[in-house]
């Protein structure tokens, strides 16, 4: 489980680099944002909560002992293989969609404001 | 490489939960300088980088300092500084408090009180718990924050800490921080250990897989006496994602089940954490798993509760549901970490007095880097760190006029930093296998998770052989780039905690816990270990210490 970026929805504006606890995400003047250290990533999220445009995804994985990423390419099937998570973060709220395998979009809100009732 | 250096009265390694509590408080409550240095981005940096979603140290209507105290000392077999728990019980409600006012939400009941969570936790979100604690440091003038620095060594001066060397890869510079008190909050180590997963999936660990024990390593490195690293934290978590369980067991109370069907818990009268885990590791042991919470069936409205609740936390987890199963459809699937060293959670860490000084003068530790005092959790660390820096204000108005040393720093720059070399082949691949390696022996040989926690002493000395020949190697080595460096020091830092996690293992001759420290040799509990075990690295060899449990009311304080 690591996050990929997807550097066509990138616009470069520099949001999500300070802000790993792991400090993996790099900068590249062409690309935008880019992250290859997959196996290091924790999967916080905390990237994603800072990326307007949804570039940033976290892909789930079957944890398999050294499961890729699975790279977009133009083969859907390949493509879709893994569930997918991006998230729209405001002030006030969290916004989560996941991606499910066979293409079915879940959308989950999260206030900031509202306590876990677990 | 460029060389900074910078003068201030106090420093904080590590801007972690411990470490943003403490510059709050030294920047409301006095006019010291204060430098706060993190390896990465305090906004969200350390264990709370996801967020939490209880506030796990909290004392329950139902509940006094004394319960809580016996209820410590239960779930450790009395091995914890029953005055190091007791002055953090005392501070806990007051950091609720202070996390309230700062905008955390907290769930009320209908009559205005916190709603529980079990005896001792409370329902909170805290998906933003680590910018709420962060931000105010940022608009702060008092404070100078460092960040993407990491802290390689401390600086020693005529046996006093005078403040660390940090490295910072994007900024290709050496910071040189001489301080006036040091203020070690860096966090404990997870990655000593061959991890539940591997590959891509490496750093899908439940502790923050970026606390490399560096914390610890300095300290030991400098001389400072350690206890507890035998009393290992493993956790129970969810399988995979290594997702906390306490979100669901605290609040659904689900029955353990085994593969047949059977609540494996039943038969205990008593359950502690160490005997969850200890159950659910040998139903495994004996074929009977895998190990699940039952969930099938509960509530839709509940399921959906659920994953709010770990996208808050653990979103990995809620991710996960949707690409396999719902929890609705099949049990959680459960199962023990590989070992981690955490004084916020068991006891290893820095030995220190009664006001969290350590045994190196002018050095002062909190949070999980601290040991002796075991669950404290985030409102825990905090109370710690609180108790640090209050100490630190009264020695540092103590000490008023006093000047730092002018003191030459050239050998350990050398040490280090001159290990660039651009002209060396690119060791990333090197580093990575090396580290595999450390963790392999540690789980083989050492108690690991493929040996169901378990070690004898002629295990440990062959892991101890080969953990001292990998020190030998990486002292020599020499790496491409500042990213490898960083590498390289997270790397000497985790098998600086291993080769004492080692020591410790040896020394401890019974088995005082099961899974945390279980000895094959000596199978059982043993009266002469009523005791805490201690260590300090005289440069060459690790020295052991036997230390008389401290009560409480008794206020410990460093003589020898
Ligand atoms: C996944 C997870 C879930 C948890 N859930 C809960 C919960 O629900 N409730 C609860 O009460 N507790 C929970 N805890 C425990 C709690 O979060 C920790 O005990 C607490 O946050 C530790 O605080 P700390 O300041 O000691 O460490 P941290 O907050 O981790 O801070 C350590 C800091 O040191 C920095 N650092 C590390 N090495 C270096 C270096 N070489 N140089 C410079 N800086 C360095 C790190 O970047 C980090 O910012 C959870 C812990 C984890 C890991
Ligand atoms: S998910 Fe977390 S660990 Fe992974 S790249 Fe993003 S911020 Fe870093
Ligand atoms: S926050 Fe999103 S858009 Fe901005 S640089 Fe990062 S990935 Fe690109």
């Amino acid at each position: 489980m690591s996050i990929r970026i997807d550097n066509t929805k990138c616009i470069k504006c520099r949001a999500c680099l300070a802000i790993c606890p792991g400090d993996l995400i790099e900068f590249d003047e062409i690309l935008g944002a880019t992250m290859d250290k997959q196996q290091r990533c924790w999967g916080c999220t905390a990237c994603m909560k800072m990326c307007t445009k949804g570039a940033i995804e976290l892909v789930a994985t079957d944890y398999k002992v050294s499961s890729p990423i699975i790279e977009p390419d133009d083969n859907q099937t390949c493509h879709h293989r893994m569930s997918t998570m991006t998230t729209q973060a405001s002030d006030d709220k969290v916004t989560w969609t996941i991606t499910k395998t066979d293409g079915e979009k879940i959308i989950i809100e999260t206030l900031k404001s509202e306590s876990n009732q677990y | 490489m460029k060389i900074k250096h910078l003068e201030t009265d106090i420093l904080i390694i590590g801007g972690g939960t411990s470490g943003c509590i403490a510059a709050k408080v030294a920047a409301e409550t006095s006019d010291y300088k204060i430098v706060v240095c993190d390896r990465s981005y305090i906004i969200r940096s350390g264990c709370l980088a996801a967020g939490v979603n209880a506030l796990n140290a909290y004392i329950g209507p139902d509940e006094t300092i004394e319960s809580c105290l016996d209820y410590i000392k239960e779930e450790f077999d009395g091995i914890i500084r029953e005055d190091l728990v007791v002055s953090i019980l005392e501070k806990l409600n007051d950091m609720v408090s202070i996390l309230e006012d700062m905008g955390l939400p907290i769930l009320k009941n209908t009559n205005g009180s916190y709603a529980m969570r079990g005896k001792h936790s409370i329902k909170i979100n805290g998906e933003n718990i680590k910018p709420i604690l962060a931000k105010p440091l940022i608009e702060e003038a008092k404070v100078t924050l460092l960040e993407e620095v990491y802290i390689l060594d401390l600086l020693t001066h005529s046996g006093s800490v005078v403040g660390g060397i940090g490295y910072s890869k994007r900024k290709k510079s050496l910071y040189i921080i001489k301080a006036k008190a040091t203020l070690c909050t860096a966090g404990g180590a997870a990655g000593i250990y061959l991890p539940n997963n591997q590959g891509q999936n490496a750093h899908k660990m439940w502790y923050s897989p970026f606390n490399c024990g560096s914390g610890y390593a300095i300290g030991i490195r400098a001389g400072a006496e350690m206890t507890g690293f035998e009393m290992r934290f493993i956790a129970l978590r969810i399988k995979n994602t290594i997702a906390p369980t306490g979100t669901i067991a605290q609040s659904l109370h689900p029955v353990h089940r085994n593969r047949l069907g059977e609540d494996y818990l039943k038969d205990y009268d008593r359950v502690t954490t160490e005997l969850r885990l200890h159950a659910t590791t040998q139903e495994e042991e004996e074929g009977r798993g895998p190990c699940y919470l039952d969930t099938v069936g509960i509530d839709m409205k509940v399921s959906n509760l659920l994953e709010k609740a770990y996208l808050n936390m653990a979103p990995s987890q809620t991710l996960d549901w949707y690409d396999k199963k719902m929890p609705t459809d099949l049990g959680v699937e459960i199962t023990g970490t590989e070992p981690y060293i955490v004084g916020g959670h068991s006891g290893s860490g820095y030995w220190v007095d009664y006001k969290r000084r350590t045994t190196l003068k002018r050095l002062y530790a909190a949070g999980d880097v601290c040991g002796g005092s075991p669950k404290k959790y985030v409102t825990g660390c905090m109370a710690e760190s609180v108790i640090a820096i209050e100490t630190i204000i009264e020695d540092l108005n103590g000490l008023k006029g006093i000047e730092l040393p002018e003191m030459s720093v050239v050998e350990k720059i050398t040490n280090f930093t001159n290990r660039i070399d651009e002209a060396s082949p690119n060791d990333t691949k090197k580093l990575e296998a090396l580290e595999l390696q450390m963790q392999k022996i540690m789980d083989t040989h050492a108690g690991g998770k493929s040996t169901n926690y378990r070690y004898n002493s002629e295990n440990l000395r062959m892991a101890q052989a080969e953990i001292i020949s990998l020190i030998e190697i990486t002292e020599y080595m020499v790496v491409k780039n500042g990213e490898a460096l960083i590498s390289l020091a997270e790397l000497r830092d985790r098998l600086m905690v291993a080769i004492v996690v080692i020591a410790h293992l040896l020394e401890r001759k019974e088995t005082r816990w099961q899974c945390y420290q279980s000895n094959t040799d000596y199978p059982q509990k043993s009266e002469v270990y009523q005791c805490y075990i201690n260590s300090r690295y005289d440069g060459n060899q690790m020295i052991m210490y036997h230390r008389p449990l401290v009560r409480k009311g008794l206020g410990y304080e460093h003589t020898n």
